[in-house]
C-alpha cells in the first residue's frame, strides 16, 4: 500500500518536472505562429486540478493576438505520446457554468471529462471563445431572435457566429506546446479533424461522443447535425449527439 | 445607364465601402442626405475658423487605418492630437485613452479625412433616401430632391434607426431581412448634445487638449478645439454633454439646455467660461455606439431575385469608434467584391 503511494507520488513528481520544463522552455518562447493570423501561444502556469471526474493538471496558456486565456485540462503524462485521446471544448458560460438545457455543451464537457478521467492519459482544450469583447450578449441576442422564430445564417454571422479558424491554429499550438505527438479526437464533427490536421496535427482515429438530448435542445440539435453536416451518432431513440449550435457555443 | 451599386450615407463607413468597390470592378454611387460628407467626422466652419462638433479626433489601432489617416493631409497639417489630457471622468470609450494607437486630428478640421475617402467618387449630397423597394429583382431607391436610382446592390451604411426605416419596405421579402431588421431593434445609440462656445483670444486659454471631466458632471468631454488650429481668432471649446444626460434633454428647448451646458462648462474649466463671445449649438441624435451594441460584422443579404443588400457601420464591428466604422465598410465591399 505504502509502497503504491510511494509509486504514485513519485510519477507525480516526474510529471511536474516535465510540465515545469514546458513552463521553462515556454519563458521565451516566440515562433513563426500558426494560421493566417499567425498565432502563437505558451504554457505560462501548470497546476494539479483535482475534479470529480478525476485528477487532472491543468496548464494555463497566454496567447499574442487577444487576451482570452485558453486552458488544457490534461490527464496523465501526454508529453512526447502518441494516440492522445483528445477533447477540443469551446467556453460556453450559460451551458459550462449555469448548467443551461438550450444546448449540450455542459453535457459534453461532462461527458469528455468523465471519459478523460478513465483512462489512463488524455486532453481536454477549453477554449475561451467568449472571453472576447461581445461573445455573451450577442449569444443572448441570438436566443432571443430565436425565441421570436427567426434564425438565419446572416443574422447569426453579424452576430459572430462562424467557426473561428483561429481557434484551430491555436488549439494545435496548444498541442504542439504540450508535445502530444498524434491524437484521437472526441467529435462527431468531421470538419474539426480536418481543420486541425491543416494546421499539422497528427489525428490517428476519432472517438464518437454520445450525449443524449433534453426536451429543450432538441431541435437545435437537429439544426446543428443538419447545418455543418456532424457525424450523428444516433441510438435507437435516435438521439443525435454533438451538434453545432446556432450560437458560438458547442464544438468550434 | 443605371448604376449597379448604390452606397446610401457617405459617413467614414459608406465613403471606405465605396472607395474599395471602385478600386475594383464596381463604380458605385453615394447618396447622403446632408450637405456634406463625413457624417459624424464633421467641422463646421465659425468666423472663418474650422470647429470639430462632432468627432474630436480620430483613434487607430490598426496599421492601414492609421496610414490612411495620414494620408489623409500633407504632414504638415496632421496632427498628433490631444497632447495633453485633463480629468479623471472616465470617456465613453475607454480604449481611446489606451495606450497604443494613433490619435489623430487635422488643422483644417477633422472633415478633411472623409473628404480624403470621397475624392473620386460619385456622391450626392442632399439626397437622403426615401424608399428602398425591389421589384423584379432590382432595388428602386426614391430619394430627396426627386432622384430615383435602380441598383441591384444596395448599401446601407446608416445609423442604425435610419437602417431600419429603409429596410421597412423589404422587411416581407425574405425572413432574412426579418430577422436582420429584429436584430437591428436590439442595438442602440446614443444622442449628444453639443455646444460650441468662443472666447476672445485675449482670454487665458486652459493648457489642455481635452478634458474629461470628473463626475459627476453633465458633460462627457470638453474639446480644446482652438488648440488644433495654428492660427486662429478665437478660442474654441466644444462641450458634448453625456449620452444620458443628452437623452434627458434632447426633448428640452435649445436655449434651456444650452443654458444648462454652459453653467456646467463654468463649473468644470472655470467662471471664466461663463462669458463666451458666440455660442453654437448641435444635436447629434446618434453619437455614440457603446460596446454592448456592436454585432460581429457587415450584413450582406442575397434577396430573392438575387439583388445584393448590404449592411455596414459603426455597429457592425466588434470595437467602436471610426476606425470600428473603416473596418466594417471595408469587410463589407470585399465581401461584395468576392462573393460578386
Amino acid at each position: 500500500m505504502a509502497e503504491a503511494a510511494r509509486g504514485k507520488d513519485k510519477r507525480k513528481r516526474a510529471l511536474r518536472e516535465r510540465f515545469e520544463r514546458l513552463v521553462l522552455r515556454d519563458r521565451d518562447h516566440d515562433c513563426a505562429g500558426y494560421g493566417p493570423e499567425r498565432v502563437c501561444v505558451r504554457i505560462v502556469a501548470v497546476a494539479e486540478l483535482p475534479t470529480r471526474f478525476g485528477e487532472f493538471w491543468v496548464a494555463a496558456f497566454w496567447n499574442n493576438r487577444d487576451s482570452r486565456e485558453h486552458a488544457a485540462i490534461v490527464r496523465g503524462d501526454i508529453v512526447e505520446a502518441r494516440d492522445v485521446p483528445t477533447r477540443l471544448h469551446s467556453e460556453c458560460l450559460t451551458g459550462d457554468a449555469l448548467g443551461s438545457l438550450r444546448c449540450d455543451c455542459r453535457d459534453q464537457l461532462e461527458t469528455a471529462l468523465r471519459e478523460l478521467g478513465e483512462g489512463e492519459r488524455g486532453v481536454l482544450l477549453y477554449l475561451r471563445q467568449e472571453g472576447r469583447g461581445i461573445g455573451l450578449i450577442n449569444k443572448i441576442r441570438a436566443y432571443a431572435l430565436q425565441e421570436r422564430g427567426l434564425d438565419t445564417v446572416e443574422a447569426n454571422l453579424a452576430l459572430g457566429f462562424r467557426e473561428d479558424e483561429r481557434d484551430y491554429a491555436i488549439a494545435a499550438h496548444m498541442l504542439g506546446s504540450l508535445g502530444v505527438r498524434s491524437v484521437r479526437l472526441m467529435t462527431n464533427n468531421p470538419r474539426k479533424i480536418e481543420q486541425l490536421q491543416r494546421y499539422g496535427v497528427e489525428v490517428t482515429g476519432r472517438i464518437p461522443l454520445v450525449v443524449p438530448p433534453n426536451p429543450f435542445n432538441r431541435r437545435y440539435l437537429q439544426t446543428k447535425a443538419r447545418r455543418s453536416g456532424h457525424w450523428i451518432d444516433v441510438d435507437e431513440a435516435g438521439r443525435p449527439a454533438s451538434p453545432e449550435p446556432a450560437g458560438r457555443d458547442g464544438d468550434p | 445607364m443605371d448604376p449597379q451599386t448604390v452606397v446610401v450615407g457617405a459617413g467614414v463607413a459608406g465613403l471606405v465601402c465605396a472607395r474599395e468597390l471602385a478600386r475594383g470592378s464596381l463604380s458605385p454611387v453615394v447618396l447622403d442626405r446632408a450637405q456634406g460628407v463625413g457624417g459624424r467626422c464633421a467641422t463646421r466652419v465659425i468666423e472663418g475658423q474650422p470647429v470639430d462638433h462632432g468627432t474630436i479626433f480620430l483613434h487607430g489601432t490598426d496599421a492601414e487605418f492609421v496610414a490612411d489617416l495620414r494620408a489623409a493631409a500633407p504632414p504638415e497639417q496632421v496632427l498628433d492630437w490631444p497632447r495633453r489630457v485633463s480629468g479623471s471622468g472616465a470617456p465613453w470609450l475607454p480604449d481611446r485613452q489606451a495606450p497604443g494607437g494613433a490619435c489623430i486630428a487635422y488643422e483644417p478640421g477633422i472633415a478633411v479625412y472623409p473628404r480624403h475617402l470621397a475624392r473620386g467618387l460619385d456622391v450626392h449630397l442632399q439626397t437622403g433616401l426615401r424608399a428602398l423597394a425591389l421589384r423584379e429583382g432590382h432595388f428602386e431607391l426614391e430619394c430627396e430632391r426627386g432622384r430615383s436610382w435602380r441598383a441591384s446592390t444596395v448599401v446601407l451604411a446608416l445609423p442604425v434607426a435610419q437602417a431600419l426605416e429603409a429596410l421597412e419596405g423589404l422587411r416581407d421579402v425574405s425572413e432574412d431581412v426579418a430577422s436582420v431588421c429584429e436584430l437591428l431593434r436590439m442595438v442602440g445609440s446614443f444622442p449628444s448634445l453639443t455646444l460650441i462656445a468662443g472666447y476672445a483670444l485675449e482670454v487665458e486659454p486652459p493648457d489642455w487638449c481635452v478634458l474629461y471631466p470628473d463626475a459627476p458632471s453633465a458633460i462627457e468631454l470638453v474639446s480644446h478645439d482652438s488648440s488644433k488650429r495654428r492660427s486662429k481668432r478665437f478660442h474654441v471649446l466644444v462641450v458634448q454633454a453625456r449620452p444620458g444626460w443628452s437623452k434627458a434633454h434632447l426633448g428640452e428647448s435649445e436655449p434651456r439646455w444650452r443654458a444648462a451646458l454652459l453653467e456646467e462648462l463654468a463649473r468644470a474649466v472655470g467662471p471664466w467660461a461663463a462669458e463666451p463671445c458666440w455660442v453654437e449649438t448641435h444635436v447629434w441624435h446618434h453619437a455614440l455606439v457603446d460596446r454592448g451594441s456592436a454585432l460581429a460584422r457587415p450584413i450582406l443579404l442575397r434577396l430573392p431575385g438575387g439583388a445584393r443588400l448590404g449592411l455596414a457601420g459603426e455597429v457592425f464591428s466588434p470595437e467602436a469608434g471610426v476606425q470600428a466604422a473603416w473596418l466594417s465598410g471595408r469587410e463589407l465591399a470585399r465581401r461584395l467584391q468576392r462573393e460578386g
